[in-house]
């Protein structure tokens, strides 16, 4: 049987398959050999089912709180504690898709996350996006140029990069260890 | 922190699958707190965005130079549709092969040939040496 989309039946179980790739094994060890952020969310958007994810909840304001409701389910699974959390990539890729669709909700699933052990590129979104609440730099989050939102306008400014005592302080951000 | 099982599993199926003959490829460590800007530049203590090498290697005194002039030691960078991916160390140069040592993503180290990668890193386009 074919899925419509229009369905709210059809669109329900699409959604589910959406859901089910974005938090497969498969789909974090592919963005987990990104060696920085803009790499890591250009692996995501090189996956069909996380670029058709992030296109229906785009399109139907509806959608956002289905996603954000998946980042609250994620973030109580428990996950070994000798490891990193298995679904820290899933909560990334959700945080940013409601941050192109409804930056209100991103703004709450950041504040999830925070409470998320053992995640490093799901905090590193969200500690942004803590960041950004309450300036005006999410309200743009539904003009055409996204990327510039995740990577530039998330950058630090060039007057702090200047200084090289700074900058270590950037390039040494550890990855939480023990 | 070390990775989830699973995501090791998948991670190095993923490698096993980037090369025909995957005996070509041998992994020297594995490890998650660096990635492979963080292997160079922070001597494996932790991550650095490879977004940021420009301003790195100038910072550090390292001078672009071209693939016929490289030597041990010296970087490469690999770039995928205009942008940068991915770092190594030229670890061997030799008339007829390259060989590199590099951090695959949270994965593992590998010694690889210079042209032989995870296919998302994309091609070795810039080269640098801190040689004086």
């Amino acid at each position: 049987m074919s899925r419509d989309a229009s369905s709210p039946i059809g669109s329900e179980k699409m959604l589910d398959d959406y859901f089910f790739s974005v938090e497969d094994v498969a789909f974090a060890a592919r963005a987990n050999f990104a060696g920085g952020a803009r790499a890591f969310y250009d692996a995501m958007d090189a996956d069909e089912c996380y670029a058709a994810l992030s296109r229906r909840v785009r399109l139907n304001d509806g959608l956002a709180k289905l996603v954000y409701e998946r980042v609250v389910a994620l973030s109580k699974v428990s996950s070994d504690p000798d490891y990193e959390n298995p679904l820290d990539v899933a909560l990334a890729a959700y945080l940013r898709i409601l941050l192109y669709s409804s930056p209100a909700l991103a703004i709450n699933a950041a504040r999830v996350i925070a409470d998320t052990p053992r995640i490093w590129w799901a905090e590193h979104l969200a500690s942004k996006v803590r960041a950004r609440a309450g300036s005006d730099i999410l309200e743009f989050s539904r003009e055409p140029n996204v990327e510039a939102m995740t990577s530039r306008q998330f950058s630090l400014p060039d007057s702090f990069l200047a200084n090289r005592a700074s900058t270590q302080l950037i390039r040494l951000q550890a990855k939480p260890n023990g | 922190m070390r990775l989830h099982p699973d995501l090791l599993a998948e991670g190095e199926k993923i490698i096993r699958g980037a090369v025909d003959d995957d005996d070509i490829l041998h992994v020297r460590s594995r490890d998650n707190v660096y990635n492979c800007a963080g292997m160079i530049f922070s001597a494996r203590r932790t991550q650095i965005d490879i977004e940021d090498f420009e301003w790195i290697v100038e910072d550090d005194g390292y001078r672009e130079l071209s693939e016929a002039d490289i030597s041990y030691g010296d970087l490469v960078f690999y770039y995928k549709e205009e942008k940068p991916k991915h770092v190594g160390v030229i670890v061997k140069r030799q008339t007829e092969e390259t060989w590199v040592l590099s951090q695959w993503g949270s994965y593992c180290e590998i010694l690889h040939p210079l042209r032989v990668t995870y296919e998302a890193y994309g091609e070795p386009r810039r080269f640098f040496t801190d040689r004086k």
